[in-house]
């Protein structure tokens, strides 16, 4: 609620103000809601035993005229609000009696075909069951460990690439050096699909298709205009009269980059780092037409086979979202400063 | 499920490797470039060495292109030592390499790749004969028919006009909303006293640091026709809207096209779901943008025009936007071209493209190439694309530059 300040009188300004302020607060309310409103919903299905969205399977609104206002409330509150989470459920009857089924004809390229055995012979869920099974029945572990492999190598390949690179476009001058830049401008320009069909033919037709080398030097270069624009920047606010005394010293250029300049410009290579980090993390285009098998696969294309069209998995889709957006989120949230001013910084330079 | 680890492990062995072996060889030849680049006979000596290159590469089954690029390229160095390497640049080349190394490898040399293929029939049928023998044969039509074929025979069935209307329009309405949108928001928090600023800033930021496969899928799920939330949202708030009128339910918001509908099969209802969820994404962006720029104008400028006697319009009018300018032109051109380029939404909010109907130029290429496998088409497709880009950022440019000048 707003403070009313001290000395308050319904004098016709200050209620003028009040007013706008709380129309203010109210459309930034509005608007926090609708930012916010998917993230609460995909906790809220987590927590579902079901594998849909809804809560349960028939819509049944009360018609017009019936509907109450608590209906309503109750119908806003139910999609964000796992209530699974507070009601005691009745324990299941445990006296079932075993069913015979047919049995089913397993499709041998089915990745959950196996799961799917072990849904059907499996103990009572739990509230917290999404997020078991994500590790126990799944290789979502895997597809975490694998997304971080890839990315922090290419991450890593990235940014060295791209600060020695951004050495030289901040030092020296060497003929063609206007030229370089205006490529490096346009190469944001092109669209991500023109280069994934050649990168995609170059990689197979190097033997690189399905594994995390091909995967990870495609990926180190895209980022590569954004660091070096970046680092540039940082490295031309860096005095060059302390390379010139450790090169009077009898320092080497190449050992006066690695021992004065690079330690004094951790918070640009933190940036490109994180940039180039977030950008192979969170990608899933290159992954999913380089990697078929399902053991080398990145989190993302794992998340992508859940929300699948005709199997969807929505418990299961929601649970691995929300374990990765946490840390995602945190990371960003830590580095989305930093990356916009950079991004604006390289809009403006050209 | 337990965690392989070895296979990773090889894996980056395996990639060490091919980076090592890249990156020696390429600091090798540039060291050996400048050991001998004042010898007599330099240049053919690099032609020499470019064409066995060329030769190895053509042996080892590579194309004749890949053999020719490989074959011109040591040449070009070689030239580019002897005339344009007169003086010192011996550090910047070698601090040039590793970048340059990469940057040839997998960015010229794929854009090389793909201009050749835009001649050439690659498709599913001589694939395989592509693989095993590196030959594709040559479009008809002297190689322009991937051109011809780009305008006229599509697999997908929709015109390449209506296809490029429709980016237009994509990118014409995101843009807006972003820019408006994200104006608004900056504005509001921004306002005078407003508390809890970066409570608020932190909330609205959400959209842009969650991770995007994520939010697209949430809102897919959310826009399922009979379980997911949408539907089920516009029913209710039709019915809360609703009123009786001579014995029938009238509710007026349906008049609008705020009505249930069947989002993923009816093409126009999931081109606007798509702009939605891409105007949430969005929107945080240029928000930031705008908050920074208005926190950085000093409070000084506001309170002189105020003397002045400017009302708030004026001081919008004149005050705010002419200082907003250098921020909103670069951020408006960055936002052009990434919603232009913007493939991941339509993508994901398409299941892969298996729904038809809002396809723009990046989603189709994409579909052209990976789910049709014409891979010569889809190269002569994405340099057109790259073509009309140009086009529209020379126009954008020349719109904005002037009047940016003449204000400032």
């Amino acid at each position: 609620m707003l403070l009313l300040p001290r000395g308050f009188s319904m004098s016709k300004s200050l209620s003028k103000r009040f007013l706008q302020l709380s129309v203010i607060h109210l459309l930034l309310t509005a608007a926090c809601i609708t930012a916010i409103f998917p993230v609460a919903r995909v906790v809220s299905i987590s927590f579902r035993n079901t594998d849909t969205v809804a809560t349960s399977d028939a819509f049944n609104f009360p018609p017009r005229g019936e509907a109450t206002f608590g209906d309503y409330v109750e119908f806003f509150s139910q999609a964000v609000i796992p209530y699974e989470l507070f009601e005691v459920k009745e324990t299941p009857d445990t006296t079932v009696t075993v069913v015979e089924e047919d049995p089913i004809l397993v499709d041998p390229d089915d990745p959950f075909a196996s799961l799917d055995e072990l849904d059907a012979v499996d103990a009572p869920r739990k509230w917290y069951s999404n997020y078991t099974d994500l590790f126990t029945k799944h290789l979502f572990a895997q597809w975490i460990y694998n997304s971080l492999v890839i990315s922090f190598s290419a991450a890593f390949i990235g940014v060295f690439l791209a600060a020695t690179a951004a050495y030289a476009f901040a030092r020296f001058s060497f003929p063609g050096k206007k030229l370089a830049g205006g490529f490096l401008f346009t190469t944001q320009m092109i669209p991500a699909p023109m280069m994934i069909i050649p990168v995609y033919l170059v990689v197979k037709s190097l033997n690189l298709g399905n594994t995390y080398a091909g995967l990870v030097l495609a990926m180190s270069v895209t980022t590569l205009p954004f660091s070096i624009m970046v680092l540039k920047g940082y490295f031309e606010t860096v005095p060059k009269s302390l390379e010139d005394a450790a090169r009077v010293d009898g320092c080497s250029p190449i050992s006066a980059f690695f021992r004065i300049l690079l330690p004094l410009s951790t918070p640009a290579l933190a940036i490109a780092f994180l940039f180039s980090f977030t950008s192979a993390w969170t990608d899933f285009l290159l992954a999913s037409t380089l990697i078929d098998d399902v053991e080398l696969r990145p989190w993302t294309l794992g998340i992508m086979e859940f929300s699948g069209n005709f199997d969807a998995r929505w418990g299961l889709f929601a649970a691995g979202s929300v374990v990765i957006a946490i840390p995602s989120m945190m990371l960003f949230l830590y580095s989305a400063k930093y990356v916009v001013s950079g991004l604006t910084l390289g809009g403006v330079k050209g | 499920m337990e965690i392989t680890v070895l296979p990773a492990i090889s894996e980056l062995l395996l990639l060490l490797l091919i980076l090592a072996g890249i990156l020696a060889t390429g600091i090798g030849y540039i060291w050996l470039n400048y050991k001998i680049w004042k010898y007599p006979f330099y240049l053919p000596l690099t032609l020499l060495f470019g064409i066995s290159l060329g030769g190895y590469t053509y042996a080892n089954g590579a194309s004749q292109l890949a053999a020719a690029f490989f074959g011109t390229i040591p040449f070009l160095i070689g030239l580019y030592f002897k005339r344009g390497l007169k003086g010192d640049f011996k550090s910047s080349t070698y601090f040039l390499a590793p970048a340059v190394i990469g940057v040839i490898f997998l960015f010229l040399y794929p854009l090389v790749f793909e201009f050749y293929l835009s001649f050439r029939d690659l498709s599913l049928r001589t694939f395989s004969d592509w693989i095993t023998t590196g030959h594709v044969p040559l479009a008809d039509n002297y190689g322009l028919s991937n051109y011809i074929e780009v305008f006229q025979n599509r697999a997908t069935g929709q015109s390449f006009i209506f296809v490029l209307w429709r980016t237009i329009m994509w990118t014409a309405i995101n843009l807006f909303f972003h820019l408006s949108v994200g104006l608004v928001l900056a504005l509001l928090l921004n306002a005078k006293g407003v508390k809890g600023v970066a409570i608020y800033r932190t909330l609205l930021t959400l959209p842009w640091v969650i991770p995007q496969v994520i939010a697209v899928l949430v809102w897919r799920a959310d826009f399922n026709e009979s379980i997911g939330f949408i539907n089920q949202f516009i029913t209710v708030v039709n019915q809360l809207f609703s009123f009786e009128w001579s014995g029938n339910v009238i509710m007026p918001l349906t008049w609008i096209g705020f009505e249930p509908k069947a989002w993923f099969l009816d093409g126009s209802a999931l081109f606007t779901a798509a702009c939605i969820v891409n105007i949430w994404l969005g929107i945080p962006f240029m928000m930031i943008n705008f908050l920074g720029a208005l926190q950085s104008i000093p409070h000084s400028v506001y309170e002189a025009a105020s003397i002045d006697g400017a009302t708030w319009m004026q001081k919008f009018r004149h005050v705010t936007v002419p200082l907003l300018k250098p921020v909103m032109v670069p951020a408006s051109i960055l936002g052009a071209i990434w919603t232009f380029n913007n493939l991941n939404v339509i993508f994901l909010m398409t299941d892969g493209g298996r729904y038809e109907g809002a396809d723009i130029l990046v989603t189709d290429l994409f579909k052209q190439s990976f789910t049709y496998y014409r891979y010569g088409f889809a190269a002569a497709y994405s340099f057109v694309i790259f073509a009309i880009l140009c086009i529209l950022t020379v126009i954008q440019f020349r719109v904005t530059r002037p009047r940016h000048a003449s204000t400032t």
